[in-house]
């Protein structure tokens, strides 16, 4: 029995933030710390329902999640077609090579005054942060990924008389899916922290702002428990991401290829 | 859970606990060690700006050497109001200087400081170039308007300014951009990303250089009286447990101000010094005639009516002693 | 009669095929000259021993591969690029495609070249190769559940399939056990006999040659060249107790012999 709970990594995980959480609180009622510093779970719980009840944070999740998957789209859309091009073309490939050694060291954070300049304070700027975290990695990974293809599998499907489309179209991006998979999931952590910590400095457009300008408010009207609330929601779509999301497509593809 | 023994989850609860408070202890959040051997500290919020002239003057001639002598004077570097605001509550920091709104807020949520005096008053105003915007009705949904932050003075002089304008202090919050000074000031001048900046000198007096800005707002008629832009603040613990020191930073700062008053050349040198900036061009700042440094407070009980009206703060001190020291050693 | 004028139509023929390799400034004759013919419906063996440039041949005849003086051709007509009438069955067990079923995999390939009017009928195709190579109840299994051998029988049925005229089989059975190996030989032999189609299959081992073959070529190590061809009019199904079988394989084995020693 014991192994079969086992088996399964979320209800493991699920055990150990319960743990967490009841440590927490322990600590939080001990009353070492000031309630500003560590406030206790039901503060925190508090601050999350009321602003679960207003919509506030529901709102701000929603604006957070719509421009990560703007950015992530448009990254990946991007990605997918330079790799392809420079799988095609020599010089392409080099120029494509050059930049991403250029740009991917580049913190988004460390190109907002950039960004702001060529594009202003609204959430375009945000989208292109979330754009340049995603498309360098996901290049990488895509290239790596192709590259790594057996020959074996290209041969076979000229030898079966496929066009040079149909071999990047069912060939190579299936056989390099788990690289284009893990790509997503560096993609989805770097965008996301990306945007948060965007949204943090840049602050936002009045009431619309997401998660990170969230976080950032209750930190300017002092509100700890506040604070609290937005990380756990940060906390919970990682998790959800994490175990339901990524999991479920993998479960679903390279897993039940055998190909990881 | 059943297949977890009772006993051993107890012990993990019991671990996680004291690493817990061990972490936290050590990473320096319950500054608890005891400052009986050092008879004379203060740590300050070190600040650039000219609203806090002051402050650099306490520490370029040393007055706080020289009134409390044997004093270990640390002086620290802090990103904006929210972060001294985080190192006081931490008791890394024991005295800060903030915007009257920003310590009303930490007040309210419970911070154990109270206002030792203010130290200036300066103005604040809302530029813009754009040529349909005469008042703050013209702004649409399209414009911008950037300031330092939720919560910070210039925010709450625009909601009361749109209070008195519209009936509604939230009117404008829309089309708010949040961005420190330097930023707000290249994103006005460039011209395409926000439309006006709600700013103090020396910024202000740099944009309304630049040909066609104009100031649509200034912080008095929002206020509608006098207010103090700066103000001292200290925790409870360093006002009860170092009653001298308290004492030697308040008549330095009323020495400073009183320098300042007497020997405005000097401050000018002193001052351009050390924020990198023209001896001639701090001297006109520090003689515009609404550059007041004083250790009076004004529009305390103001914007706290207000603030508490917009829902910004919950309680209302009901007297001046609630929220400010009532020694005033200088005097 | 009419069996052996068959046989006697040229389908592959290769002339004066050179091939090089450099490495270290130094340059490695891989195909020296080959001049060789396949007849239509025959087993062609090449035998050798590793590195003689037998499976260099393969690839040339394949497509695969530039080749640095000579001409090939099928039917007459020149080969410059790999096609579905000569279909390659690697050594390597990883020719199929990891995210189709083995269904799929051989689907795939049908409406790529639009053999089948829908996807019913390219389905009814696929099965049936499939059960020709015994693989039938593995049809929705993925190829990573399948053994070495069962994935080279699905990439033998996945060239059936496509009306492939030449199996270009570069040492198929050499990474299965001989168990494994003895039954895919005859399954091969089977599937010959129904389809008539034409193989070349490269091996380094002469009995698999004797068993498989009507002809063998025989390569010598590092010289690229083709030492000679021996006829194997033996009768199927051929076993190596038999006196006939003994002196082919004492035949080839002197012609190896031989160019081991130059």
């Amino acid at each position: 029995m014991n192994r079969k709970i086992l088996k399964s990594k979320f209800p493991i995980k699920l055990f150990w933030i319960i743990i967490l959480l009841i440590a927490w609180e322990i600590t939080a009622i001990s009353g070492i710390f000031p309630p500003a510093i560590f406030p206790s779970l039901s503060l925190i719980i508090k601050a999350l329902a009321e602003s679960i009840f207003s919509g506030e944070i529901v709102e701000q999740t929603l604006f957070s999640l719509l421009l990560i998957s703007e950015g992530l789209i448009i990254g990946l859309g991007g990605a997918i077609i330079i790799s392809s091009l420079s799988v095609i073309n020599k010089i392409f490939n080099s120029l494509v090579e050059t930049l991403t050694a250029i740009a991917h060291p580049l913190p988004g954070i460390a190109l907002l005054p950039l960004i702001i300049i060529w594009f202003g304070t609204g959430t375009r700027s945000i989208v292109v942060i979330i754009i340049h975290s995603v498309i360098w990695p996901m290049i990488i990974n895509i290239m790596t990924g192709f590259r790594s293809i057996p020959k074996i599998y290209r041969e076979a499907g000229l030898n079966m008389g496929l066009s040079q489309y149909r071999i990047i179209k069912d060939i190579m991006v299936p056989a390099s899916l788990p690289y284009f998979l893990s790509g997503i999931r560096i993609g989805w952590a770097r965008s996301w922290r990306a945007l948060i910590s965007a949204e943090m400095i840049f602050g936002a457009v009045g009431a619309k702002g997401g998660l990170g300008w969230y976080i950032f408010k209750q930190r300017v009207f002092m509100d700890t428990p506040g604070m609290f609330a937005g990380l756990a929601v940060i906390i919970f779509i990682g998790i959800i991401v994490e175990d339901f999301v990524f999991a479920v497509v993998e479960n679903n593809t390279v897993k039940k290829w055998g190909m990881i | 859970m059943q297949h977890i023994k009772y006993d051993r989850f107890l012990k993990v609860l019991l671990l996680l606990n004291v690493l817990i408070i061990l972490f936290l202890s050590l990473t320096g959040c319950s500054k608890s060690e005891s400052k009986s051997e050092q008879k004379y500290k203060i740590s300050i919020a070190q600040q650039y700006g000219l609203a806090y002239a002051p402050l650099q003057i306490v520490k370029e001639l040393k007055l706080l050497e020289k009134n409390l002598p044997g004093v270990e004077v640390t002086w620290k570097q802090l990103a904006n109001t929210a972060a001294i605001r985080e190192a006081m509550l931490a008791g890394d920091l024991d005295v800060g200087f903030m915007a009257i709104p920003p310590f009303l807020i930490g007040r309210d949520k419970g911070m154990e400081w109270k206002i030792a005096c203010g130290l200036s008053s300066c103005p604040v105003g809302l530029v813009t170039n754009k040529d349909s915007i005469e008042s703050l009705s013209d702004f649409t949904d399209a414009d911008r308007i950037a300031l330092p932050q939720p919560g910070s003075i210039q925010h709450i002089l625009l909601a009361m300014a749109c209070e008195k304008l519209f009936k509604d202090p939230h009117k404008l919050d829309n089309i708010l951009v949040t961005m420190a000074h330097p930023d707000g000031m290249n994103a006005l001048l460039a011209g395409s990303a926000v439309t006006a900046h709600f700013t103090t000198l020396p910024y202000l007096s740099k944009e309304l250089e630049v040909k066609g800005m104009r100031e649509i707002l200034d912080g008095k008629e929002a206020m509608g009286e006098e207010f103090t832009f700066i103000v001292g603040v200290t925790t409870y613990k360093f006002h009860d447990d170092n009653q001298d020191v308290y004492n030697a930073l308040l008549k330095s700062l009323n020495e400073a101000v009183i320098y300042m008053r007497d020997n405005p050349e000097d401050t000018a040198s002193i001052l351009a010094e050390a924020y990198e900036m023209q001896q001639s061009e701090v001297l006109k700042y520090l003689t515009n005639k609404d550059m007041i440094y004083s250790l009076d407070v004004n529009g305390l009980d103001t914007f706290a009516r207000f603030m508490q009206k917009i829902g910004y703060i919950e309680n209302v001190p009901l007297e001046a002693k609630d929220i400010m020291w009532e020694d005033n050693p200088y005097e | 009669m009419g069996d052996d004028l068959d046989k006697m139509t040229v389908i592959l023929e290769m002339k004066g095929v050179s091939k090089y390799f450099t490495r270290d400034g130094k340059i490695f004759e891989v195909l020296k000259n080959v001049n060789l013919e396949v007849l239509k419906g025959e087993i062609l063996c090449l035998l050798g021993p590793s590195g003689c440039g037998k499976s260099t041949l393969l690839r040339q005849l394949a497509g695969f591969d530039e080749r640095d003086g000579g001409s090939l051709f099928m039917y007459g007509k020149n080969i410059t690029k790999p096609e579905v009438n000569r279909i390659m069955i690697f050594q390597e067990f990883n020719q199929l495609f990891p995210w189709k079923t083995v269904l799929e995999n051989i689907m795939y390939p049908l409406k790529v070249n639009n053999i089948g009017q829908s996807k019913g009928e390219r389905k009814d195709i696929a099965s049936n190769y499939l059960t020709m190579v015994g693989l039938n109840e593995f049809a929705n299994s993925y190829p990573y559940q399948l053994s070495g051998g069962m994935k080279q029988k699905a990439a033998i049925a996945r060239a059936l399939a496509l009306k492939s005229e030449v199996l270009l089989m570069d040492e198929p059975f050499g990474s299965l056990d001989a168990l494994t190996r003895g039954s895919l030989q005859n399954m091969l032999l089977k599937i010959w006999e129904e389809t008539k189609v034409s193989i070349v299959f490269v091996t380094h081992d002469i009995q698999e040659a004797i068993i498989l073959s009507d002809r063998m070529a025989i390569f010598g190590r590092n010289h690229g060249e083709i030492r000679g061809i021996i006829d194997n009019p033996l009768e199927r199904p051929r076993n190596n107790g038999k006196q006939a079988f003994s002196e082919i394989y004492q035949k080839a084995y002197s012609l190896l012999e031989l160019s081991a020693e130059r």
